[in-house]
Protein backbone atom coordinates (compact mmCIF):
# COMPACT_ATOMS: atom_id res chain seq x y z
CA UNK A 1 0.00 0.00 0.00
CA UNK A 2 1.13 3.32 -0.61
CA UNK A 3 1.72 5.99 1.94
CA UNK A 4 -1.35 8.38 0.59
CA UNK A 5 -3.46 4.68 0.67
CA UNK A 6 -2.72 3.96 3.96
CA UNK A 7 -3.08 7.78 5.90
CA UNK A 8 -6.64 7.91 4.05
CA UNK A 9 -7.04 4.09 5.30
CA UNK A 10 -6.71 5.73 9.18
CA UNK A 11 -8.41 9.10 8.69
CA UNK A 12 -11.37 9.67 10.16
CA UNK A 13 -14.40 10.57 7.89
CA UNK A 14 -14.98 14.40 8.83
CA UNK A 15 -18.31 14.45 9.54
CA UNK A 16 -17.70 11.90 12.57
CA UNK A 17 -14.86 14.20 13.86
CA UNK A 18 -17.13 16.98 13.91
CA UNK A 19 -19.62 14.59 15.54
CA UNK A 20 -16.87 13.17 18.44
CA UNK A 21 -15.81 17.03 18.85
CA UNK A 22 -19.16 18.44 19.32
CA UNK A 23 -20.76 15.43 21.41
CA UNK A 24 -17.15 16.06 23.53
CA UNK A 25 -17.69 19.68 24.57
CA UNK A 26 -21.38 18.92 24.70
CA UNK A 27 -20.96 16.19 27.60
CA UNK A 28 -18.29 18.91 29.15
CA UNK A 29 -20.74 21.79 29.24
CA UNK A 30 -23.60 19.48 30.36
CA UNK A 31 -21.81 17.42 33.42
CA UNK A 32 -20.62 21.72 34.48
CA UNK A 33 -24.26 22.60 34.19
CA UNK A 34 -25.64 19.74 36.51
CA UNK A 35 -23.08 20.50 38.28
CA UNK A 36 -23.48 24.12 38.92
CA UNK A 37 -27.16 23.84 38.89
CA UNK A 38 -26.58 21.03 41.66
CA UNK A 39 -24.63 23.59 43.84
CA UNK A 40 -26.62 26.09 43.66
CA UNK A 41 -29.57 23.76 44.68
CA UNK A 42 -27.91 22.19 47.46
CA UNK A 43 -28.60 24.25 50.62
CA UNK A 44 -30.74 24.19 54.11
CA UNK A 45 -34.30 23.84 53.68
CA UNK A 46 -36.68 26.42 54.52
CA UNK A 47 -38.21 25.73 57.91
CA UNK A 48 -41.34 27.41 58.98
CA UNK A 49 -42.33 28.63 62.06
CA UNK A 50 -45.91 27.14 63.68
CA UNK A 51 -48.06 30.32 63.47
CA UNK A 52 -51.49 30.64 65.66
CA UNK A 53 -53.74 33.11 64.44
CA UNK A 54 -56.19 34.67 67.26
CA UNK A 55 -58.50 37.68 67.37
CA UNK A 56 -55.89 39.69 69.73
CA UNK A 57 -52.88 39.30 66.78
CA UNK A 58 -50.51 36.75 64.89
CA UNK A 59 -48.48 34.48 67.28
CA UNK A 60 -45.24 32.46 65.76
CA UNK A 61 -43.61 30.01 67.57
CA UNK A 62 -39.74 29.04 66.80
CA UNK A 63 -37.95 26.03 68.28
CA UNK A 64 -33.83 26.27 67.53
CA UNK A 65 -31.26 23.94 69.05
CA UNK A 66 -27.94 25.31 68.97
CA UNK A 67 -24.77 22.14 69.35
CA UNK A 68 -20.95 21.61 69.84
CA UNK A 69 -21.07 19.67 66.86
CA UNK A 70 -23.26 17.99 64.63
CA UNK A 71 -21.89 14.61 64.62
CA UNK A 72 -23.31 13.75 61.09
CA UNK A 73 -23.13 14.55 57.65
CA UNK A 74 -20.40 15.96 55.67
CA UNK A 75 -18.99 18.36 58.38
CA UNK A 76 -19.55 16.04 61.89
CA UNK A 77 -17.22 18.39 64.03
CA UNK A 78 -18.72 21.31 62.75
CA UNK A 79 -20.84 23.82 65.63
CA UNK A 80 -24.44 23.92 63.68
CA UNK A 81 -27.87 25.52 64.75
CA UNK A 82 -31.22 22.75 64.19
CA UNK A 83 -34.34 23.98 64.07
CA UNK A 84 -37.51 22.42 64.42
CA UNK A 85 -40.69 21.84 62.13
CA UNK A 86 -44.23 22.41 62.71
CA UNK A 87 -44.32 18.53 63.12
CA UNK A 88 -41.55 18.67 65.61
CA UNK A 89 -38.97 17.45 63.67
CA UNK A 90 -35.07 18.68 64.32
CA UNK A 91 -33.89 19.62 60.59
CA UNK A 92 -30.55 20.63 59.90
CA UNK A 93 -31.39 24.67 58.80
CA UNK A 94 -30.90 27.89 59.16
CA UNK A 95 -33.68 29.64 57.13
CA UNK A 96 -36.21 30.11 59.62
CA UNK A 97 -40.24 31.50 57.70
CA UNK A 98 -41.77 33.98 59.91
CA UNK A 99 -45.05 35.93 58.86
CA UNK A 100 -44.90 39.51 58.44
CA UNK A 101 -45.93 41.57 61.59
CA UNK A 102 -46.13 39.14 63.65
CA UNK A 103 -44.55 38.13 67.40
CA UNK A 104 -41.69 35.51 67.56
CA UNK A 105 -41.33 33.49 70.84
CA UNK A 106 -38.34 31.76 70.22
CA UNK A 107 -36.66 29.38 72.45
CA UNK A 108 -33.43 28.18 71.73
CA UNK A 109 -31.64 24.55 73.11
CA UNK A 110 -28.24 25.44 74.20
CA UNK A 111 -26.38 22.42 74.15
CA UNK A 112 -23.01 23.71 73.70
CA UNK A 113 -20.47 25.22 76.31
CA UNK A 114 -18.92 28.99 76.68
CA UNK A 115 -16.89 30.23 73.99
CA UNK A 116 -16.24 33.86 74.27
CA UNK A 117 -17.38 36.84 72.07
CA UNK A 118 -14.35 38.88 70.18
CA UNK A 119 -16.37 42.16 70.71
CA UNK A 120 -18.16 42.20 74.12
CA UNK A 121 -20.50 45.03 72.64
CA UNK A 122 -22.67 41.83 71.57
CA UNK A 123 -23.32 40.34 75.19
CA UNK A 124 -26.02 43.12 75.30
CA UNK A 125 -29.54 42.00 74.36
CA UNK A 126 -30.94 44.05 71.86
CA UNK A 127 -33.84 44.16 69.52
CA UNK A 128 -36.11 41.33 72.00
CA UNK A 129 -39.54 42.88 73.53
CA UNK A 130 -38.15 44.25 76.31
CA UNK A 131 -34.54 44.11 75.26
CA UNK A 132 -34.29 40.88 77.42
CA UNK A 133 -33.75 37.04 76.71
CA UNK A 134 -35.19 34.47 79.10
CA UNK A 135 -32.79 31.57 80.55
CA UNK A 136 -32.73 28.92 82.52
CA UNK A 137 -29.53 27.04 83.30
CA UNK A 138 -26.22 28.61 83.47
CA UNK A 139 -25.43 32.12 83.35
CA UNK A 140 -21.50 31.88 83.84
CA UNK A 141 -21.50 30.66 87.44
CA UNK A 142 -24.93 31.77 88.16
CA UNK A 143 -27.88 28.83 87.83
CA UNK A 144 -30.93 29.77 87.07
CA UNK A 145 -33.74 27.11 87.83
CA UNK A 146 -36.55 28.97 86.50
CA UNK A 147 -37.12 31.28 83.39
CA UNK A 148 -34.59 34.45 84.10
CA UNK A 149 -34.33 37.92 82.28
CA UNK A 150 -31.07 39.04 81.32
CA UNK A 151 -29.89 42.04 79.20
CA UNK A 152 -26.41 41.85 79.40
CA UNK A 153 -23.84 39.26 79.69
CA UNK A 154 -20.21 38.79 80.27
CA UNK A 155 -18.70 38.02 77.02
CA UNK A 156 -15.94 35.82 78.37
CA UNK A 157 -18.18 33.44 80.31
CA UNK A 158 -21.45 33.60 79.06
CA UNK A 159 -21.94 32.90 75.99
CA UNK A 160 -22.18 29.72 73.28
CA UNK A 161 -23.74 31.46 70.43
CA UNK A 162 -25.38 34.54 69.33
CA UNK A 163 -28.70 35.40 66.64
CA UNK A 164 -27.54 38.34 65.75
CA UNK A 165 -29.72 39.97 62.76
CA UNK A 166 -28.17 43.59 61.54
CA UNK A 167 -31.15 44.68 59.94
CA UNK A 168 -33.64 43.97 62.53
CA UNK A 169 -31.05 45.03 65.29
CA UNK A 170 -31.48 41.59 67.12
CA UNK A 171 -28.60 40.89 69.04
CA UNK A 172 -29.13 37.32 71.86
CA UNK A 173 -25.99 36.34 72.98
CA UNK A 174 -27.25 32.73 74.06
CA UNK A 175 -25.94 31.38 77.55
CA UNK A 176 -24.34 28.48 77.26
CA UNK A 177 -24.55 25.76 79.70
CA UNK A 178 -21.16 25.27 81.75
CA UNK A 179 -21.19 21.48 82.03
CA UNK A 180 -18.71 19.22 80.37
CA UNK A 181 -20.16 15.99 79.08
CA UNK A 182 -21.63 17.94 75.92
CA UNK A 183 -23.94 16.28 73.67
CA UNK A 184 -21.85 16.02 70.41
CA UNK A 185 -24.28 14.21 68.11
CA UNK A 186 -27.44 16.27 66.67
CA UNK A 187 -30.12 16.16 67.67
CA UNK A 188 -29.80 16.32 71.21
CA UNK A 189 -32.41 15.60 73.68
CA UNK A 190 -33.05 17.80 76.73
CA UNK A 191 -31.25 14.65 78.26
CA UNK A 192 -27.67 16.15 77.80
CA UNK A 193 -26.85 19.80 79.47
CA UNK A 194 -28.28 22.18 78.21
CA UNK A 195 -29.42 26.08 78.87
CA UNK A 196 -33.09 27.30 77.45
CA UNK A 197 -32.99 30.52 76.36
CA UNK A 198 -36.06 32.10 75.37
CA UNK A 199 -36.54 35.56 73.35
CA UNK A 200 -39.47 37.59 71.57
CA UNK A 201 -39.27 39.39 69.06
CA UNK A 202 -41.79 41.12 66.66
CA UNK A 203 -41.00 41.10 62.78
CA UNK A 204 -42.20 43.98 60.63
CA UNK A 205 -41.88 44.13 56.76
CA UNK A 206 -41.66 40.97 54.68
CA UNK A 207 -38.37 40.28 53.62
CA UNK A 208 -35.09 38.32 53.45
CA UNK A 209 -32.64 39.44 56.35
CA UNK A 210 -29.55 37.50 56.79
CA UNK A 211 -28.19 36.29 60.32
CA UNK A 212 -25.24 35.22 61.69
CA UNK A 213 -23.44 34.05 65.35
CA UNK A 214 -21.04 36.68 66.06
CA UNK A 215 -19.05 34.44 68.28
CA UNK A 216 -16.12 33.19 66.84
CA UNK A 217 -16.88 29.99 67.40
CA UNK A 218 -15.11 28.05 63.51
CA UNK A 219 -13.29 26.27 65.80
CA UNK A 220 -9.37 25.79 63.93
CA UNK A 221 -10.11 28.20 61.29
CA UNK A 222 -8.36 31.65 60.60
CA UNK A 223 -9.72 33.86 62.98
CA UNK A 224 -12.50 31.34 64.71
CA UNK A 225 -14.36 32.92 61.25
CA UNK A 226 -14.26 30.38 58.72
CA UNK A 227 -15.89 27.02 58.09
CA UNK A 228 -19.42 27.25 60.05
CA UNK A 229 -19.52 30.66 60.37
CA UNK A 230 -19.38 30.95 56.11
CA UNK A 231 -21.35 28.64 55.39
CA UNK A 232 -25.17 28.24 55.26
CA UNK A 233 -27.25 25.93 58.36
CA UNK A 234 -24.22 26.21 60.41
CA UNK A 235 -23.85 29.57 62.13
CA UNK A 236 -25.20 31.65 59.30
CA UNK A 237 -28.79 31.93 57.74
CA UNK A 238 -31.89 33.84 56.92
CA UNK A 239 -34.80 35.04 58.22
CA UNK A 240 -37.60 34.82 55.69
CA UNK A 241 -40.22 36.94 56.62
CA UNK A 242 -43.36 36.69 54.30
CA UNK A 243 -46.40 38.32 53.63
CA UNK A 244 -49.30 37.43 56.10
CA UNK B 1 7.46 69.58 -0.53
CA UNK B 2 5.84 69.55 2.46
CA UNK B 3 3.68 72.60 1.61
CA UNK B 4 2.44 71.29 -1.56
CA UNK B 5 1.56 68.32 0.62
CA UNK B 6 -0.22 70.79 3.00
CA UNK B 7 -2.09 73.05 0.58
CA UNK B 8 -3.80 70.53 -1.73
CA UNK B 9 -7.18 71.64 -2.06
CA UNK B 10 -7.52 74.83 -5.12
CA UNK B 11 -3.98 76.60 -4.80
CA UNK B 12 -5.47 79.15 -6.66
CA UNK B 13 -7.72 80.35 -3.79
CA UNK B 14 -5.99 81.70 -1.17
CA UNK B 15 -5.27 79.07 2.06
CA UNK B 16 -7.70 79.88 5.43
CA UNK B 17 -5.29 79.94 8.43
CA UNK B 18 -6.57 76.83 9.57
CA UNK B 19 -4.52 76.95 13.23
CA UNK B 20 -6.02 80.27 14.40
CA UNK B 21 -9.47 79.12 13.20
CA UNK B 22 -9.35 76.07 15.25
CA UNK B 23 -7.68 78.06 17.89
CA UNK B 24 -10.38 80.61 18.39
CA UNK B 25 -12.98 77.53 18.27
CA UNK B 26 -11.05 76.11 20.75
CA UNK B 27 -11.04 78.93 23.00
CA UNK B 28 -14.34 79.75 22.94
CA UNK B 29 -16.01 75.76 23.40
CA UNK B 30 -13.04 75.25 26.29
CA UNK B 31 -14.67 78.10 28.10
CA UNK B 32 -18.01 77.81 27.68
CA UNK B 33 -16.72 74.18 29.10
CA UNK B 34 -15.42 75.10 31.95
CA UNK B 35 -17.97 77.67 32.98
CA UNK B 36 -20.62 75.62 32.74
CA UNK B 37 -18.40 72.94 34.96
CA UNK B 38 -17.67 75.37 37.73
CA UNK B 39 -20.88 77.03 38.34
CA UNK B 40 -23.66 74.24 37.28
CA UNK B 41 -21.54 70.49 37.67
CA UNK B 42 -19.66 71.92 40.86
CA UNK B 43 -22.37 71.93 43.37
CA UNK B 44 -23.69 69.00 42.67
CA UNK B 45 -20.62 66.59 41.66
CA UNK B 46 -20.49 63.67 43.84
CA UNK B 47 -19.71 63.20 46.84
CA UNK B 48 -21.63 66.49 48.07
CA UNK B 49 -20.90 68.38 51.10
CA UNK B 50 -21.06 66.77 54.14
CA UNK B 51 -17.81 67.45 55.42
CA UNK B 52 -14.65 68.70 54.18
CA UNK B 53 -12.73 66.16 52.44
CA UNK B 54 -16.11 65.32 50.67
CA UNK B 55 -16.28 69.05 49.81
CA UNK B 56 -12.42 68.31 49.12
CA UNK B 57 -12.97 65.88 46.84
CA UNK B 58 -15.61 67.64 44.65
CA UNK B 59 -13.25 70.39 44.12
CA UNK B 60 -10.52 67.63 43.19
CA UNK B 61 -13.21 66.76 40.61
CA UNK B 62 -13.76 69.43 39.31
CA UNK B 63 -10.77 71.06 38.74
CA UNK B 64 -9.54 67.73 36.95
CA UNK B 65 -12.71 68.08 34.73
CA UNK B 66 -11.93 71.65 33.68
CA UNK B 67 -8.08 70.38 32.87
CA UNK B 68 -9.31 67.64 30.93
CA UNK B 69 -11.97 69.89 28.93
CA UNK B 70 -9.45 71.68 26.86
CA UNK B 71 -7.91 68.63 25.96
CA UNK B 72 -11.29 66.43 24.97
CA UNK B 73 -12.23 69.12 22.99
CA UNK B 74 -8.44 69.97 21.17
CA UNK B 75 -8.68 66.43 20.16
CA UNK B 76 -12.08 66.48 19.23
CA UNK B 77 -12.08 69.95 17.16
CA UNK B 78 -8.85 68.55 15.00
CA UNK B 79 -10.20 65.43 14.32
CA UNK B 80 -13.49 67.22 13.42
CA UNK B 81 -11.57 70.05 11.46
CA UNK B 82 -9.19 67.17 9.62
CA UNK B 83 -12.14 65.48 8.34
CA UNK B 84 -13.72 68.59 6.75
CA UNK B 85 -10.57 70.48 5.18
CA UNK B 86 -7.65 68.29 5.13
CA UNK B 87 -9.49 65.09 3.69
CA UNK B 88 -7.96 63.62 0.27
CA UNK B 89 -8.94 65.32 -2.85
CA UNK B 90 -7.35 63.31 -5.06
CA UNK B 91 -4.25 65.54 -5.05
CA UNK B 92 -1.99 63.47 -2.43
CA UNK B 93 0.71 61.71 -3.77
CA UNK B 94 0.75 57.92 -4.27
CA UNK B 95 3.14 57.84 -1.89
CA UNK B 96 1.16 59.32 1.06
CA UNK B 97 3.87 60.38 2.44
CA UNK B 98 2.05 63.74 3.95
CA UNK B 99 2.83 64.75 7.29
CA UNK B 100 5.58 67.48 8.67
CA UNK B 101 9.25 66.10 9.40
CA UNK B 102 11.35 67.49 12.37
CA UNK B 103 9.24 70.04 12.99
CA UNK B 104 11.11 71.40 16.14
CA UNK B 105 8.31 73.93 17.08
CA UNK B 106 5.60 70.73 17.27
CA UNK B 107 7.53 68.45 19.11
CA UNK B 108 9.11 71.28 21.85
CA UNK B 109 5.39 72.46 22.15
CA UNK B 110 4.27 69.30 22.62
CA UNK B 111 6.28 68.01 25.38
CA UNK B 112 6.38 71.57 27.04
CA UNK B 113 2.37 71.16 27.16
CA UNK B 114 2.09 68.06 28.05
CA UNK B 115 4.86 68.29 30.90
CA UNK B 116 2.96 71.17 32.32
CA UNK B 117 -0.09 69.97 32.32
CA UNK B 118 1.04 66.35 34.04
CA UNK B 119 3.43 68.71 36.61
CA UNK B 120 0.64 71.02 37.23
CA UNK B 121 -1.08 67.68 38.56
CA UNK B 122 1.42 66.68 40.46
CA UNK B 123 1.40 70.06 42.58
CA UNK B 124 -2.17 70.14 42.79
CA UNK B 125 -2.69 66.79 43.76
CA UNK B 126 0.07 66.98 46.57
CA UNK B 127 -1.22 69.86 47.51
CA UNK B 128 -4.47 68.83 47.78
CA UNK B 129 -3.64 66.07 49.43
CA UNK B 130 -1.61 67.69 52.43
CA UNK B 131 -2.84 71.51 52.91
CA UNK B 132 -6.44 70.52 53.92
CA UNK B 133 -5.20 68.36 56.77
CA UNK B 134 -7.07 65.28 55.85
CA UNK B 135 -7.95 64.14 52.63
CA UNK B 136 -10.38 61.82 54.32
CA UNK B 137 -8.08 58.83 53.33
CA UNK B 138 -6.46 56.44 56.10
CA UNK B 139 -3.25 58.21 57.06
CA UNK B 140 -2.14 55.22 59.49
CA UNK B 141 -1.76 55.50 62.78
CA UNK B 142 0.80 58.57 63.12
CA UNK B 143 -0.35 61.20 60.25
CA UNK B 144 1.75 63.85 59.47
CA UNK B 145 -0.41 66.64 58.74
CA UNK B 146 -3.07 66.70 61.16
CA UNK B 147 -6.19 69.51 61.71
CA UNK B 148 -5.54 71.90 64.60
CA UNK B 149 -6.53 70.41 67.64
CA UNK B 150 -6.39 66.82 66.26
CA UNK B 151 -3.86 64.97 69.39
CA UNK B 152 -0.39 64.11 68.73
CA UNK B 153 0.45 61.10 70.51
CA UNK B 154 -0.90 57.87 70.78
CA UNK B 155 -1.27 59.22 74.35
CA UNK B 156 -3.23 62.00 73.69
CA UNK B 157 -5.59 60.34 71.08
CA UNK B 158 -6.00 58.03 74.56
CA UNK B 159 -7.50 60.99 76.70
CA UNK B 160 -9.39 63.11 74.31
CA UNK B 161 -10.17 66.28 75.68
CA UNK B 162 -14.14 66.09 76.51
CA UNK B 163 -16.68 67.69 73.63
CA UNK B 164 -19.30 69.40 74.16
CA UNK B 165 -21.72 71.32 71.57
CA UNK B 166 -19.94 75.18 71.26
CA UNK B 167 -18.84 77.08 68.55
CA UNK B 168 -15.50 75.71 68.15
CA UNK B 169 -15.93 72.26 70.08
CA UNK B 170 -13.07 70.19 70.81
CA UNK B 171 -12.09 67.44 67.96
CA UNK B 172 -14.80 64.47 68.21
CA UNK B 173 -12.97 60.94 68.16
CA UNK B 174 -15.02 58.17 67.03
CA UNK B 175 -13.29 54.84 66.83
CA UNK B 176 -14.62 52.54 64.10
CA UNK B 177 -14.24 48.82 64.67
CA UNK B 178 -14.77 46.41 62.19
CA UNK B 179 -15.54 42.81 62.72
CA UNK B 180 -16.92 40.04 60.24
CA UNK B 181 -19.48 41.25 59.22
CA UNK B 182 -20.33 44.17 61.13
CA UNK B 183 -19.25 47.99 61.84
CA UNK B 184 -19.49 48.85 65.86
CA UNK B 185 -18.55 52.36 66.81
CA UNK B 186 -16.49 53.15 70.41
CA UNK B 187 -16.26 56.89 72.05
CA UNK B 188 -13.69 57.96 74.27
CA UNK B 189 -15.40 61.40 74.82
CA UNK B 190 -18.51 59.21 76.35
CA UNK B 191 -17.24 57.03 78.48
CA UNK B 192 -15.92 54.68 76.26
CA UNK B 193 -19.08 53.47 75.25
CA UNK B 194 -19.83 51.38 72.01
CA UNK B 195 -22.68 51.66 69.90
CA UNK B 196 -23.49 50.07 66.39
CA UNK B 197 -24.97 52.99 65.02
CA UNK B 198 -23.67 56.25 63.92
CA UNK B 199 -23.95 59.91 64.67
CA UNK B 200 -21.51 63.18 63.93
CA UNK B 201 -22.55 66.39 64.99
CA UNK B 202 -22.45 69.06 62.43
CA UNK B 203 -19.27 71.76 61.96
CA UNK B 204 -16.92 69.55 64.56
CA UNK B 205 -13.87 67.83 62.76
CA UNK B 206 -13.67 64.06 63.28
CA UNK B 207 -11.03 61.46 63.96
CA UNK B 208 -11.74 57.92 62.76
CA UNK B 209 -9.75 55.76 64.47
CA UNK B 210 -10.59 52.96 62.18
CA UNK B 211 -9.11 49.03 63.37
CA UNK B 212 -10.94 45.53 62.69
CA UNK B 213 -10.80 42.75 65.08
CA UNK B 214 -10.42 40.12 62.58
CA UNK B 215 -9.55 40.41 58.83
CA UNK B 216 -8.85 43.28 56.91
CA UNK B 217 -12.01 45.40 56.67
CA UNK B 218 -12.34 49.08 54.99
CA UNK B 219 -14.43 51.91 56.28
CA UNK B 220 -16.34 53.96 53.63
CA UNK B 221 -18.40 56.51 54.37
CA UNK B 222 -18.69 57.66 50.71
CA UNK B 223 -20.75 60.72 51.41
CA UNK B 224 -18.28 61.80 53.94
CA UNK B 225 -15.54 61.61 51.79
CA UNK B 226 -13.42 59.07 54.24
CA UNK B 227 -11.92 55.81 53.25
CA UNK B 228 -10.05 54.21 55.78
CA UNK B 229 -8.69 50.26 56.11
CA UNK B 230 -9.29 48.72 58.66
CA UNK B 231 -6.60 46.62 59.78
CA UNK B 232 -6.46 44.25 62.79
CA UNK B 233 -3.48 45.93 65.36
CA UNK B 234 -3.41 48.78 63.05
CA UNK B 235 -5.41 52.13 64.29
CA UNK B 236 -6.03 53.86 61.01
CA UNK B 237 -6.67 57.88 61.19
CA UNK B 238 -9.29 59.85 59.04
CA UNK B 239 -9.63 63.11 59.49
CA UNK B 240 -12.87 64.87 58.26
CA UNK B 241 -14.47 68.01 59.63
CA UNK B 242 -18.41 68.56 59.51
CA UNK B 243 -20.10 71.34 57.72
CA UNK B 244 -23.26 73.06 58.84
CA UNK B 245 -25.34 70.27 56.77
CA UNK B 246 -27.45 67.93 58.29
CA UNK B 247 -28.17 64.44 56.27
CA UNK B 248 -27.83 61.28 56.41
CA UNK B 249 -25.29 58.76 54.83
CA UNK B 250 -24.28 55.37 54.39
CA UNK B 251 -20.86 53.55 55.17
CA UNK B 252 -20.22 50.33 53.81
CA UNK B 253 -17.26 48.16 53.91
CA UNK B 254 -14.45 47.94 50.64
CA UNK B 255 -12.28 45.17 51.59
CA UNK B 256 -13.67 41.83 50.53
CA UNK B 257 -13.63 40.23 54.27
CA UNK B 258 -15.71 36.88 53.73
CA UNK B 259 -19.20 35.65 53.02
CA UNK B 260 -21.49 39.20 54.56
CA UNK B 261 -18.86 41.37 52.88
CA UNK B 262 -21.76 42.50 51.01
CA UNK B 263 -23.67 42.98 53.71
CA UNK B 264 -21.40 45.52 55.97
CA UNK B 265 -23.19 48.22 55.16
CA UNK B 266 -25.60 50.54 57.81
CA UNK B 267 -26.88 54.51 58.10
CA UNK B 268 -25.03 57.09 59.58
CA UNK B 269 -26.39 60.51 60.45
CA UNK B 270 -24.66 63.60 60.76
CA UNK B 271 -27.09 65.79 62.86
CA UNK B 272 -27.15 69.37 64.90
CA UNK B 273 -24.28 69.44 67.58
CA UNK B 274 -27.39 69.89 70.23
CA UNK B 275 -29.18 66.87 68.95
CA UNK B 276 -25.53 64.70 68.69
CA UNK B 277 -25.09 65.63 72.40
CA UNK B 278 -28.20 64.45 73.43
CA UNK B 279 -27.99 61.04 71.69
CA UNK B 280 -24.29 60.44 72.76
CA UNK B 281 -25.01 61.18 76.57
CA UNK B 282 -28.57 59.45 76.58
CA UNK B 283 -26.27 56.26 74.83
CA UNK B 284 -23.60 56.63 77.15
CA UNK B 285 -26.01 56.29 80.43
CA UNK B 286 -28.38 53.33 78.79
CA UNK B 287 -25.42 51.62 77.77
CA UNK B 288 -22.91 52.05 81.21
CA UNK B 289 -23.85 47.97 82.02
CA UNK B 290 -22.69 47.01 78.81
CA UNK B 291 -19.68 49.55 78.79
CA UNK B 292 -17.62 48.03 82.06
CA UNK B 293 -17.87 44.37 80.12
CA UNK B 294 -15.70 45.99 77.24
CA UNK B 295 -12.09 45.99 77.64
CA UNK B 296 -10.63 49.84 78.15
CA UNK B 297 -10.59 51.73 75.47
CA UNK B 298 -7.37 51.49 73.46
CA UNK B 299 -6.06 52.43 69.58
CA UNK B 300 -6.28 48.12 68.90
CA UNK B 301 -6.90 45.15 70.31
CA UNK B 302 -4.97 42.50 70.22
CA UNK B 303 -5.76 38.91 69.61
CA UNK B 304 -5.02 36.49 72.12
CA UNK B 305 -5.24 32.54 72.04
CA UNK B 306 -8.15 32.59 74.18
CA UNK B 307 -11.16 30.86 72.42
CA UNK B 308 -12.06 28.80 69.41
CA UNK B 309 -10.48 31.75 67.32
CA UNK B 310 -8.84 33.85 69.20
CA UNK B 311 -11.10 35.78 71.53
CA UNK B 312 -9.49 39.57 70.96
CA UNK B 313 -9.02 40.87 74.24
CA UNK B 314 -5.94 39.56 76.40
CA UNK B 315 -7.39 40.13 79.68
CA UNK B 316 -10.09 37.21 78.48
CA UNK B 317 -7.18 34.98 78.60
CA UNK B 318 -8.12 34.52 82.70
CA UNK B 319 -11.90 34.53 82.44
CA UNK B 320 -13.22 36.03 85.80
CA UNK B 321 -14.80 33.23 88.00
CA UNK B 322 -17.63 36.34 88.87
CA UNK B 323 -20.11 36.36 85.46
CA UNK B 324 -22.37 38.28 85.43
CA UNK B 325 -25.90 38.21 84.16
CA UNK B 326 -28.37 41.31 85.30
CU1 LIG C 1 -21.53 30.38 66.78
CU1 LIG D 1 -15.56 43.93 55.83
Amino acid sequence: MSEAGERTAREMPRALRMGLVGFSFAAVASAVGVWGVGFLRTGPPPVAAKVVRTASGCNAYLTIQTVGSIGYGPRPSWVSYLVQNTKGQWVHSTIFVLPSHCTIHMTNYEYDGVTPLRNNVFGRVTGTVGGKEYVTGDVGSKKYSTSTPVSVVDGATVPAHTFTVPALGINVPWAATTASNLCAVAPCSPKSPHDIDKITFKTGAAGYYRWQCIVPCGLNFLDGNGGPMQTMGYMQGFLAVEQS
Amino acid sequence: MADAALTPAAPAQREPHHFARIFIIWLVATAIADILIWFFLYPHLAPGRLTSSAHGDQYDMTVLLMCAAPVLFAVWLWFGYSCIYFSNRGTVPEDGAWYERDSVAIQVSWIAITSLIVFGLFVFGTYELIAPAGAGGGEGPSAIWRPPGAPSSSYAALHPKPWKPGSHPALLEVQVIGQQWLWTFRWPQFGGMETTSLYLPTNTTIQFNVTSLDVIHSFWPYRLGVKADANPGVNNVAYTTTTGQTHSFTYRCDELCGIWHGDMIGTGHVVSQAAFYRWATTEEKKLAPLTRHLPPYSLTYTPSLHGAGGGLYPQLDKPTPKSTGS
